[in-house]
């Protein structure tokens, strides 16, 4: 299901699959996932808690623990760059710089006794020789709109919604081309997520750069990305441009999400429930993932998985037997 | 900060004069006579008795022996050795100085191996080095320290001859200058593995395990994230977090630094506070006995005061917390 995306790829993901063994476990986190991010593009993904958008996100840059975490099939690559077979250093080339990262809860993913500057000063110095640190790191607090006195501080002494500017400030120290964000407003109340995503939009258009943004909250995508895709039980089931995916979702489980979306959030964020259970993750799914709690099964969804097909204009495709052509056929 | 390290300070001084007094009271209740110890195993006359527990002040009552115990201690006078009619002072605090000399390069080498090893032994969690770590850590950390003394003695100086069994310093040929040093370093050497290879062992135990804590804490992900090499990420992000709880067993280790080598010294024979110790509760010497309790319970107070400052100075959430309650 790659996207549709013209012009160079700065990211390509194609058939992934992603295992945690931990304790004699298994977790296919990430099972069968593909997408592509063309340059400068903005593209989403959507999907459950525990659907394995986090682990996409850091396969990407290899921040899934190295001795638990495995690829056991697909293909990323970055910038045309394979990297699917990358250990250790091999990273370097790949962390900060094409591709950055910020993460969802920005007082954990921040050294408690380092000074701001000192961590944003670090980015600059190692992706940005030229640069003087001092003036870069100012410049780059102008950028995400903190004040210069911020780089003295310590992450503990900023409210939530500075620490995720200082997170991006340290992010754009990099110069990337991607910038993944793994749901960076989660944590934050209304008012700082709607500034912050503001941010994000503004900066994305003066630099030029690539945007994945991951979030369980439709809304946000639909207003931040060119393409989203929708992930479920580590499958990317739905893509397409933001708008059609959402106003004429193919998949039943996209067709959930986007009525419970309408209906009511819930306190902590998350969408109202889809009725059933998410499958376990213990082995590879067969079937579709969704059987078990999709009202729109049919007999062949019991028989094998569906294939990726054309759902609708400008390049939506869903993985669903809805749309395989072959059911088209046979109605 | 200052108001904090004012507050820090007074409580100091507090603590030092409880101690003193804990001190003084402590050594008169033990059991036993000091007359005894004085006037020797024969049976003297009574009046030859009352003398001297006059000229020691022992026939006061208890309060005004502690009140004039401590209007001294104010002048830097201890009272002096029963057993050897000298100073306390002077007496405990070359003893003390032996004592340091062998104790503080012990536990800044231990210090730092056992920190650097840690930090390599997190790195490799799950390893062969890390393996070797834990099993070195608890080998020097069970061996008792007069057993491993006695095979080093037997190897070293017994068997290979290489090194002094004892003391401090040759007694027939000393030397001097560059000559001094050597022979200096030659005494140190068995004493100090002992202490080292102990304390390198508590060091690294604890720093270990709170090294692979903060290997996978949040941040260093985002270390990482920043393409920082894994040596990067190691000893400028781990480290210091890693550092704070290390902090309090080496403040720890300094403060008990006076007494903590008694055992080895008596191996040794180490011409330091133990010897002291162990001759003045022999002897019950009463005014050497308040002199060193006094003068451990003070590097104690002294290292934790030490020790906070510390912790201020890497960890800046301390820093604010203790400002709000100074
Ligand atoms: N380090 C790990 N070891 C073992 N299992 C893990 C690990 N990290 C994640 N998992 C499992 O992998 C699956 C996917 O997790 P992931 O964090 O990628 O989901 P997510 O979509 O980001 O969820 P959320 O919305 O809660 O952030 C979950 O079942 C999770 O329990
Ligand atoms: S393939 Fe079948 S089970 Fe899966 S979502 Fe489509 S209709 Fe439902
Ligand atoms: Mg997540």
């Amino acid at each position: 299901m790659t996207g549709a995306a013209g012009g160079g790829a700065i990211l390509e993901v194609h058939a992934l699959h992603v295992t945690y063994e931990s304790a004699g476990r298994t977790v296919h986190a990430v099972q069968d996932a593909s997408l592509s991010v063309a340059e400068g593009e903005a593209v989403g993904i959507a999907g459950e808690s525990g659907c394995g958008k986090s682990t996409l996100a850091r396969v990407l840059l290899g921040l899934v623990p190295a001795r638990i975490a495995q690829i056991r099939n697909g293909r990323i690559a970055i910038g045309g760059v394979d990297v699917t077979g990358f250990a250790g250093r091999d990273w370097e080339r790949v962390r900060g710089q094409p591709v950055a990262i910020v993460f969802q809860d920005p007082l954990s993913f921040l050294n408690p006794v380092m000074r701001v500057g000192d961590q944003i000063g670090e980015a600059v110095r190692r992706h940005d020789p030229a640069a003087t640190v001092p003036a870069r790191s100012a410049e780059l607090v102008d950028l995400v709109r903190l004040p210069r006195s911020a780089l003295r501080r310590y992450p503990h002494e900023l409210s939530g919604g500075m620490r995720q500017r200082v997170m991006l400030a340290m992010a754009l120290g990099c110069r990337p081309r991607l910038l993944v964000a793994d749901e960076p407003t989660t944590a934050l109340d209304a008012t700082t997520e709607a500034e912050i995503l503001t941010l994000l939009r503004e900066l994305r258009r003066e630099l030029g750069m690539a945007m994945l943004l991951i979030s369980h909250d439709l809304g946000v995508l639909r207003w931040n990305c060119d393409r989203i895709y929708i992930m479920y039980a580590g499958h990317t089931v739905e893509s397409g441009a933001t708008a059609e995916v959402l106003s004429h979702p193919a998949h039943p489980y996209t067709r959930g999400l986007a009525a419970a979306a309408r209906l009511a959030r819930l306190p902590d964020g998350h969408f109202a429930m889809i009725g059933g259970d998410v499958p376990r993750l213990e082995r590879p799914a067969r079937l579709c993932p969704f059987l078990s709690r999709c009202d729109a099964a049919m007999a062949r969804c019991h028989e094998a998985m569906p294939p990726a097909s054309p759902a609708g204009a400008n390049g939506h495709r869903a993985r669903c037997w809805l749309v395989a052509p072959a059911h088209r056929e046979a109605i | 900060m200052l108001r904090y390290l004012g507050a820090r300070l007074a409580w100091a001084a507090a603590m030092v004069l409880g101690i003193a007094i804990v001190a003084f009271l402590i050594t008169h209740l033990l059991p036993g006579n000091p007359v005894d110890a004085l006037v020797g195993d024969f049976p003297a006359p009574p009046e030859y008795v009352s003398k001297v527990r006059h000229l020691f002040g022992l026939d006061q009552p208890l309060p005004v022996q502690l009140w004039l115990y401590l209007i001294n201690m104010a002048h830097g006078n201890l009272g002096f050795s029963f057993l050897s009619r000298q100073p306390v002072l002077s007496l405990v605090l070359a003893r003390a100085g032996t004592t340091l000399l062998l104790m503080v390069p012990s536990l800044i080498l231990a210090s730092l191996i056992g920190v650097a090893m840690a930090v390599r032994a997190a790195a490799s969690h799950g390893r062969m080095l890390d393996s070797a770590l834990t099993a070195v850590s608890l080998v020097g950390y069970s061996i008792p320290v007069f057993w491993l003394g006695q095979i080093l003695v037997v190897i070293f100086a017994v068997d290979l001859g290489w090194l002094p069994a004892e003391g401090i310093r040759s007694l027939r040929e000393p030397g001097s200058g560059i000559g001094a040093v050597l022979d200096f370093l030659r005494h140190f050497a068995l004493p100090a593995f002992c202490i080292t290879v102990y304390y390198l062992a508590v060091v690294a135990r604890v720093a270990r395990s709170s090294m692979v804590e903060m290997l996978h804490q949040d941040f260093v992900l985002t270390a990482r994230a920043k393409g920082l090499s894994e040596r990067a990420v190691l000893w400028r992000h781990v480290l210091r977090n890693g550092l704070i709880p290390v902090i309090t067993v080496i403040g720890y280790n300094f403060g008990y630094s006076l007494t903590g080598a008694i055992l080895t010294e008596t191996v040794f024979a180490w011409p330091g506070l133990g010897g002291l110790f162990v001759t003045a509760i022999a002897n019950r010497d009463y005014p050497v006995l308040s002199g060193i309790f006094l003068l451990a319970a003070i590097a104690v107070v002294l290292a934790n005061l030490a020790t906070d400052l510390l912790y201020a100075a890497v960890d800046p959430r301390v820093r604010i917390a203790a400002a709000v309650r100074a």
